[in-house]
């Protein structure tokens, strides 16, 4: 399970890395390498309470949010390369996960899909209902399923603060950035989300020096509440960095990442608008043809209604130099509802129909986890 | 149901066939696939804590004619993620020393209730697993209770349920669970709820949020939508009776009381301390001092509205036990009040049922003057003589 890349090895990587990933405005994993992430590790049984959103940093490290604890856990994988992507689409996964973990679908639930950029492998997050234990599944390139056994592993486990004797009970996403990880959490009595700032390296044990600060969103520029943070990604601009999130009423908004401090209060900036009743779930940035997108994928609340193609689960791409944009809250950039396209720089993404999660692949391929009417399917697509 | 087959009887295979074909049946009926019931796979069975295993010989073949019994059949711990069991020692025999049916293995220790089992028939590898809270079900039902409770007066803006329950249960997709339905219109109010499961560490307390994208003003689904309840409709929140608990039983009859409550007016004000009530405790008695709000207040924040309580700078220690309606809350001292004038330092997170707190309203009006929205965040009150 655990290898030591070799220093040949680690350079061919970076040398591929810097052969396909064009340096981006997301963080590009492969190519910040350059404090150790984690520390204090520890060996042996990693007990995840129930299992959520997950995301790489590098080394092949997997970032993984216990709701059930309210915890990050940073297991070392060994999983570092080279790059085989999957080759053909798989069928029936989440029969598959089901079989393997010894139940019905019906008694499974799939909490998130993560790709390793480094090696194209896809691990996939479940919880088996019947005794609420959390798994990981992986996919290598023939498609073949593998339970990642969490007896034998390399992990550091940091929980997140407590506030105001309020522990968290939901993180919405973990995410790695150049010099920390990030993590949204919500508790389960305030409204409140909060986005912890975790200094690397992940110290086991540690939580002493999270800082949090919760999100308010200004919405349509007359009215300010608290608000819980759906989905995020790290983002830098000018050299500053962002985080840049989506809100479970839609609107995409973006936090600079230095005004996180303990306890403050940050305020949110719209930039784009999906559309209302869309509930954001994966979110990624990608380079193409040197311009910067984003996409995120949604379920619909609006579908049966006013369905807006064959499916709830959509998704668009956004032109990022709308993050950018002096056109922010209330005259933030709105996507015509009405049409697949337009504005100008915000497009439906035909390929995201039924997708119940995405992840990056690499700047010109994305991976799909895809509901094929009862039954979940992976396959890697194009990105537009 | 489990202790029927281990008095090795002639005719212990109808039994077993017929146990087994009831319980696929009871399996049918739950909805629980688990633990397989072939009739050849090892069964299991669990008397006061002490287990036996049994496989019948004849579905083993040939292959099984010159195998140890330790190489036909173990059970023990069972680690479902990698389908490995740590064997237990124990003791194999069979049913007839003449012309056995069964082998029969008795582990020398007794079993855990808290522990997951299995036998394994090691020839083809079938797995039988023991899940005493399966077999074992509590025959009472699980008791839910809501808060706030029934019958109660809720804003339109109200955001929360606490729903609570007396075992453990299936802790997602939670919301999938929940219905509303408005009874003025006789229809189901379409997606009430925010997808999202908040739980407590023993998955017996759910925070169940109704959808805030159509609860908030301003925001875009409350203006295409608007807010889920109307003022003066009575609602009833249905619980789904076929939703599990941990250990795999249905709500069913748990369900069958109705919770219902009527929509006011949204509430857009903070709580306010100027407004309280305090009924201050006798001297030298550990009686409560009672605060009541003079409205509802969100339970999970109200059983946690003090947090310092002084008497003359010295710190008092002290508990809050608040009401399940969240209107009043009662402060019990460690030790025996004595005289002095105590104050109470007030948690500026307190909020009301649409989210109002202390520190300022749930949302704020940008177009507002007023900027500083906290409330008084102390009390006090004196013990005499």
């Amino acid at each position: 399970m655990i290898r030591q890349p070799s220093i040949r090895y680690t350079a061919i990587l970076f040398l591929c890395a810097a052969l396909f990933f064009t340096p981006g405005s997301q963080t590009d994993l492969a190519a910040e390498t350059s404090k150790p992430i984690l520390a204090d590790v520890q060996m042996g049984t990693v007990s995840i309470k129930r299992i959520g959103r997950m995301s790489f940093a590098p080394n092949g490290v997997l970032l993984i949010a216990d709701i059930g604890s309210g915890a990050v856990v940073a297991i070392e994988t060994g999983d570092t390369g080279p790059v085989k992507k999957l080759k053909s689409r798989v069928n029936d996964v989440d029969k598959k996960i089901a079989t393997a973990l010894g139940v019905s679908t019906a008694d499974l639930s799939i909490a998130d899909m993560a790709v390793n950029p480094e090696s194209g492998m896809i691990y996939v997050s479940a919880i088996r209902k019947t005794d609420n234990t959390s798994a990981i599944i992986t996919f290598d390139a023939n498609g073949k399923l593998t339970i990642l056994d969490l007896t034998a592993i390399r992990f550091v486990r940091v929980p997140l603060p407590v506030g105001e004797g309020s522990q968290i009970r939901n993180i919405s996403g973990v995410e790695y950035t150049d010099g920390r990880v990030l993590a949204a959490g919500q508790s389960n009595e305030e409204f409140s989300s909060k986005i912890f700032s975790l200094p690397l390296p992940l110290t086991h044990g540690k939580s002493g020096d999270a800082f949090s600060t919760e999100t308010y969103h200004v919405a349509h520029g007359k009215w300010e509440t608290r608000a819980p943070i759906q989905s995020f990604i790290p983002y830098r601009e000018g050299g500053e960095d962002y985080v840049v999130g989506s809100f479970a009423c839609t609107p995409i908004a973006k936090f600079k990442v230095t005004d996180i401090a303990k306890d403050s209060k940050i305020k949110g900036t719209s930039v784009v608008e999906l559309g209302s009743g869309n509930r954001p779930i994966d979110m990624f940035t990608y380079e193409k043809d040197g311009k910067q997108w984003l996409i995120t994928n949604t379920d619909r609340f609006h579908h049966e209604k006013r369905p807006l193609g064959p499916s709830q689960y959509w998704g668009v791409r956004v032109d990022m130099s709308y993050l950018t944009a002096s056109k922010v809250n209330a005259d933030a950039a709105r996507r015509d509802v009405s049409k697949q396209t337009g504005p100008a720089g915000i497009e439906v993404v035909e390929a995201l129909f039924y997708v119940r999660h995405v992840a990056k692949l690499n700047n010109r391929e994305m991976v799909v986890l895809r509901d094929n009417k009862g039954a979940m399917d992976l396959e890697v697509k194009e990105l537009p | 149901m489990c202790d029927t087959y281990n008095d090795r009887q002639p005719y212990v295979t109808i039994r077993m066939v017929s146990l087994s074909v009831f319980l696929c049946w009871c399996c049918i009926l739950t909805g629980c696939l688990d633990p397989p019931l072939t009739p050849d796979a090892p069964f299991v069975s669990v008397e006061h804590g002490e287990a036996q295993v049994s496989i019948e010989l004849v579905s083993l073949g040939k292959a099984g004619k010159n195998l140890s019994p330790s190489e036909i059949i173990i059970f023990g711990p069972y680690h479902k993620a990698t389908k490995t069991i740590t064997p237990m020692p124990g003791e194999y025999s069979y049913d007839n020393d003449e012309v056995p049916s069964f082998l029969i293995f008795t582990p020398h220790q007794r079993v855990s209730t808290n522990v997951l089992y299995a036998a394994q028939e090691l020839v083809r590898g079938q797995i039988t697993e023991y899940d005493h809270s399966f077999w074992n079900p509590d025959k009472d039902p699980t008791r839910i209770l809501i808060c706030p409770p029934d019958e109660c007066l809720l804003p339109a803006n109200h955001l929360k349920f606490y729903v609570h329950f007396s075992r453990p249960m299936r802790p997602t997709e939670s919301w999938e669970h929940f219905s509303l339905k408005d009874l003025r219109t006789g229809e189901l109010v379409p997606r009430p709820f925010r997808h999202i499961d908040l739980w407590d560490e023993q998955n017996r307390r759910l925070t169940l949020w109704f959808h805030p994208g159509r609860q908030k003003t301003g925001v875009n689904l409350n203006e295409d939508l608007g807010g889920i309840l109307t003022a003066g409709h009575r609602y009833l929140l249905l619980i789904d009776p076929q939703w599990k608990t941990q250990a795999g039983q249905p709500l069913d009859g748990s369900v069958k009381k109705r919770y219902a409550f009527t929509a006011s007016n949204a509430d857009h004000e903070q709580p306010d301390p100027n407004n309280w009530e305090l009924t201050p405790p006798t001297l030298d008695t550990v009686e409560p001092l009672i605060i009541s709000f003079g409205e509802m207040l969100d339970f999970a924040t109200a059983r946690k509205v003090i947090t310092a309580c002084s008497n003359n700078e010295e710190i008092i220690e002290i508990s809050q036990q608040a009401d399940w309606d969240g209107t009043r809350v009662k402060i019990f001292p460690s030790k025996p009040w004595t005289a002095g004038r105590y104050t109470l330092a007030l948690n500026p997170r307190l909020e009301d049922l649409a989210g109002n707190s202390l520190e300022r309203p749930f949302e704020v009006d940008l177009s507002s003057e007023t900027t500083d929205f906290a409330k008084k965040l102390t009390l006090t009150f004196e013990i005499n003589q």
